[in-house]
């Protein structure tokens, strides 16, 4: 518990989770992931105590795990694009 | 039997030929398109401006192709993960398909510092279309 972890190693689990965020298909929960990837990142930043870092990280890692499995099972089920999105076909849906 | 089946494969498929037509076929031609066409340097030093431009923190004046996200632009590392991210994406093209794309591995993002350092990066970089 004593070990901090390194600034690679944040910033490395910083940038899986903005991408797992990203690669949710509907609109809300991409928008609502990002965001608070972003500022839960933000909030820690200037935290230097060694305890909480870890605790920190240790926490993040176990969401970065969810994060990954409901992004999987949102693209199973992923919808139409809402209307304020690019509406650029994102992917070949294989629903023929 | 087959004829049957048959059949009902004849009052299944309008369904879905409703729902879908349009898009299969913008799909096609947009894939046509990006396999062809690659990125020119000026197209990719403009998008990745665009991008900076994008950001609350950078201030345009100080935005050009060698100033340094720290130093010039005052970016901060988290920052600068976040314009990794985000100059990936506009690597995506105009079908904006992610398999088309460069995804930028984290240790060779960590040696991107200036704004020339991500064009020099995906220029490099061959699936960059």
């Amino acid at each position: 518990m004593a070990t901090p972890p390194t600034r690679q190693s944040l910033l490395h689990l910083y940038s899986s989770m903005l991408r797992t965020s990203q690669s949710f298909s509907s609109y809300n929960f991409r928008q609502y992931f990002v965001r608070r990837t972003k500022s839960t990142f933000r909030e820690i930043q200037n935290e230097t105590d060694p305890a909480k870092l870890s605790a920190f990280y240790d926490e993040k890692t176990k969401e970065l795990a969810a994060l990954k499995r409901s992004a999987i099972v949102n693209q199973l089920y992923g919808g139409w694009r809402l209307v304020v999105e690019d509406q650029k076909p994102s992917k070949e849906k294989s629903n023929s | 039997m087959s004829f049957l089946r048959l059949a009902a494969r004849r009052i299944a498929l309008p369904r879905v030929a409703f729902a879908v037509p349009q898009q299969r076929s913008r799909i096609i031609q947009c894939a046509a398109f990006s396999a062809a066409a690659g990125l020119t340097k000026e197209q990719i030093t403009t998008r990745v401006i665009d991008v900076l431009k994008g950001f609350e923190k950078v201030k345009p004046e100080k935005l050009s192709t060698n100033s340094s996200f720290m130093e010039d632009l005052g970016l901060d590392s988290l920052d600068a993960v976040e314009v990794v991210m985000a100059v990936e994406e506009t690597t995506y093209g105009d079908n904006a398909v992610k398999e088309f794309s460069i995804e930028i591995p984290d240790a060779e993002a960590d040696e991107i510092r200036t704004v020339q350092q991500a064009i020099d990066y995906i220029a490099k970089t061959p699936e960059a279309r």
